[in-house]
């Protein structure tokens, strides 16, 4: 049956999903070709400069994923794509931390962007945890020495039972297939949040806006 | 290099690793520098839009 101009209608899931999803963000905010002229600072690169690294990360993850313990500690290629994915997680730190840095010291959270404060920090929560599954999940004895030394730790806080790290399984399962998702569901919600709220102004330039900034 | 003895800095209550400490002051010499430095004039890409959201 056809939906003519003049049924009433109908609401259910698909219906109230198809109206709230445009309703998220504009297309001109999800995908701006201009930007503030106060985000023309290499400051304002860091949180890029973190997703560039995530990438990177997905990428060479996915082909150590594809080959196999076996693989990146044995050939030359192996050796070289694992290297890649260590050093994406040292750039992905350093870059998030400067973005912490960046966003704390001009209090972003101002102008009702403060879920998307409380979402990045989720995702530095997250982040370490798949930092920690990863370097549980080595196949080399770092990873070995790791467990056996963190394991009480988990054991101590009452989650040893559930997050067991010498359990090699779970770690890899978690760290390639769980924090993944959450990772990168949480970074899509960073940044429409972004999209929403627009890039915060300079602390100078709210001041100046709200009339209380000091001339001179 | 793997299997190396880490240096360490002692500083009262604080014991880090040369690396770190390294890294740390590498940190804070490129967030410095970008805060000071500006992105070089791209009049296709810098405007006066404020980013718009319904929070603006």
């Amino acid at each position: 049956m056809g939906h003519g101009e003049g049924e009433a209608q109908v609401s259910n899931l698909t219906g109230s999903l198809r109206r709230w999803l445009p309703s998220l963000v504009s297309a001109e905010d999800l995908l701006p070709e201009e930007l503030p002229e106060y985000t023309r600072s290499y400051v304002y690169l860091f949180g890029a400069l973190t997703l560039g690294s995530f990438v990177c990360l997905v990428a060479s993850g996915l082909t150590l994923a594809l080959f196999g313990p076996g693989w990146w500690h044995i050939s030359a290629v192996g050796h070289f794509i694992n290297s890649i994915h260590f050093w994406s997680v040292q750039c992905l730190f350093f870059f998030m931390v400067l973005h912490l840095w960046a966003q704390f010291s001009m209090a972003a959270w101002r102008g009702g962007r403060g879920p998307t404060w409380v979402v990045g920090a989720l995702l530095f929560v997250s982040s370490i945890i798949a930092a920690f599954t990863g370097y549980l999940s080595q196949q080399n004895l770092d990873s070995q020495w790791i467990a056996v030394s963190g394991k009480d730790a988990m054991n101590a806080v009452g989650i040893g039972a559930f997050f067991n790290l010498l359990n090699f399984g779970q770690m890899y399962s978690i760290h390639i297939a769980v924090v993944p998702l959450v990772i990168g569901g949480l970074i899509g919600v960073h940044l429409i949040l972004v999209r929403r709220r627009g890039l915060v102004p300079p602390l100078a330039d709210d001041a100046v806006a709200r009339g209380d900034g000091r001339e001179g | 290099m793997a299997g190396a003895v880490p240096h360490y800095v002692q500083w009262g209550l604080v014991s880090i690793t040369v690396a770190n400490l390294l890294v740390l002051g590498l940190m804070m010499v490129v967030f410095a520098a970008g805060v000071a430095l500006r992105l070089p004039e791209h009049q296709a890409t810098c405007g006066p839009r404020r980013g718009g959201g319904p929070g603006e």
